[in-house]
């Protein structure tokens, strides 16, 4: 079953990681997803894919009442991003999704009306969660050509979507990157294939790296934090990406 | 309201009681520790403050068993959620002409077998629920009596008479606190026949 870790707080602010399942069939690949709640309201990230909604919804709920969860944040429209949506509507309909703009019409496929989408314009935009204010960080063609972050400036921490992402083995399955070098190589053929512009890369890096970041905290593998964030970014700005080669 | 919604809220009661049964076990061990300090003047008071580690103990397994059982009625629940959506598709596929509801109608059959099987955990949960609950509303009462004997004990205390009876309102609270939310809670699984 997913668990819920609490990775950050400072008061009634909270960041809570849920993720690692080790009873997920290998056919599903694993996700991360972040509650970021300020006293009783809250925003999750990258809530899932319909068929994890279960495991998802059990995990929060012995950390954090679902009900109070308001808002909803959706990197990119892929299906283990937000296919769940449906199932989060119908739990409470009153829940509000941000999206970038270009899949405002795409995204209604997996649920949601015209009254559940805040639309994300391509330059980003400011997320109001209770007290907390988060930017949307864009992040387009990486892997998304509409794709979003989340930072936290308070927390100084920054939900990176699927950049930081490393398919790792079952012997791997702690929450932080313990071995920066072995973790990394896990990461590298997703980057190479899923990152498609180098141009997209450089400014996202260069963007990064002016932030204040304490974790970097993908959608998928271990949570980067302290030194290994910027060695992440590092490695990141070294790899070749793009080719279009296959 | 919808079953998932319902069964998120007696979670988060069952939470409360979770939380309020863990001052217990922090509260019966520093009865012990005053009631060693207060020496032969309050023997009476360490023998209730035995009993009230052991009720401690009692409870903090009624509240794992609690947990383990809330957590699995709501990812059942969550999951027929899911089923139940498919079988809705399912069914408006069907309703568009004969040949479509022939083709969808053993899919159709499949999922609402599901929806039918997790409809029997929920309710079989919900049953364990139940008792469950009623034994911990037993262990309550037997809570309120161990406090009751810690206020009458306290007052033969000697010197740490006040302290002692602090000790015993206490216990007296926090068990009075968790007798109240399983009462609750009793009433609200009755009602809710998820």
């Amino acid at each position: 079953m997913k668990k819920a870790t609490i990775i950050y707080q400072s008061g009634q602010h909270q960041w809570i990681a849920v993720a690692r399942d080790p009873e997920r069939p290998n056919y599903l690949i694993d996700t991360n997803e972040y509650l970021i709640t300020d006293g009783t309201t809250a925003l999750l990230t990258d809530p899932g894919g319909s068929e994890i909604f279960s495991m998802v919804f059990a995990a929060i709920c012995e950390a954090f009442d679902p009900a109070n969860i308001g808002v909803l944040f959706a990197s990119h429209q892929d299906p283990d991003i937000i296919s769940s949506l449906s199932l989060w509507l119908d739990f409470n309909p009153e829940l509000k999704c941000h999206l970038s703009r270009l899949w405002t019409t795409f995204v209604p496929h997996f649920g949601g009306t015209d009254e559940t989408f805040i639309t994300i314009p391509d330059q980003g935009s400011v997320i109001a969660v209770g007290k907390l204010k988060l930017r949307s960080v864009p992040a387009h063609y990486l892997h998304s050509s509409g794709n979003f972050h989340l930072y936290d400036e308070a927390a100084k921490l920054f939900f990176s979507g699927d950049i930081g992402a490393a398919m790792l083995p079952e012997d791997m399955n702690a929450l932080f990157v313990k071995d920066f070098d072995r973790h990394i190589r896990y990461a590298e053929g997703f980057h190479r294939r899923w990152m498609g512009s180098p141009e997209a890369k450089r400014l996202w890096c260069e963007r990064v790296a002016a932030m204040d970041i304490d974790m970097l905290c993908p959608q998928h593998g271990a949570i980067y934090q302290g030194k290994d964030v910027e060695r992440f970014i590092n490695w990141f700005s070294e790899l070749q990406v793009g080719s279009g080669l296959v | 309201m919808n079953e998932l919604k319902a069964i998120a809220e007696i979670n988060e009661d069952i939470k409360s009681i979770v939380y309020a049964a863990e001052n217990i076990s922090l509260t019966a061990t520093n009865a012990m520790l005053v009631a060693r300090q207060a020496g032969v003047n309050a023997v009476g008071f360490s023998v209730v403050a035995r009993e009230l580690r052991m009720f401690s103990e009692k409870m903090t397994m009624a509240m794992q068993e609690l947990s383990k059982l809330i957590y699995r009625q709501v990812l059942v629940t969550a999951n027929k959620r899911n089923r139940l959506r498919s079988v809705t598709a399912l069914s408006r596929t069907a309703s568009y002409g004969d040949l479509a509801q022939f083709r969808i109608a053993s899919a159709c059959a499949r999922s609402q077998v599901d929806v039918d099987e997790m409809e029997r955990l929920i309710a079989s949960t919900l049953r364990e629920l139940q008792v469950e609950m009623k034994r911990t509303a037993k262990q309550c009462a037997t809570g309120i009596v161990i406090a009751r004997s810690a206020a009458i004990e306290a007052a033969h205390g000697g010197a740490m008479a006040a302290v002692l009876r602090q000790i015993a309102q206490g216990v007296e609270g926090v068990v009075d606190t968790i007798a109240e939310r399983v009462g609750k809670l009793e009433v609200r699984l009755k009602e809710a026949g998820i």
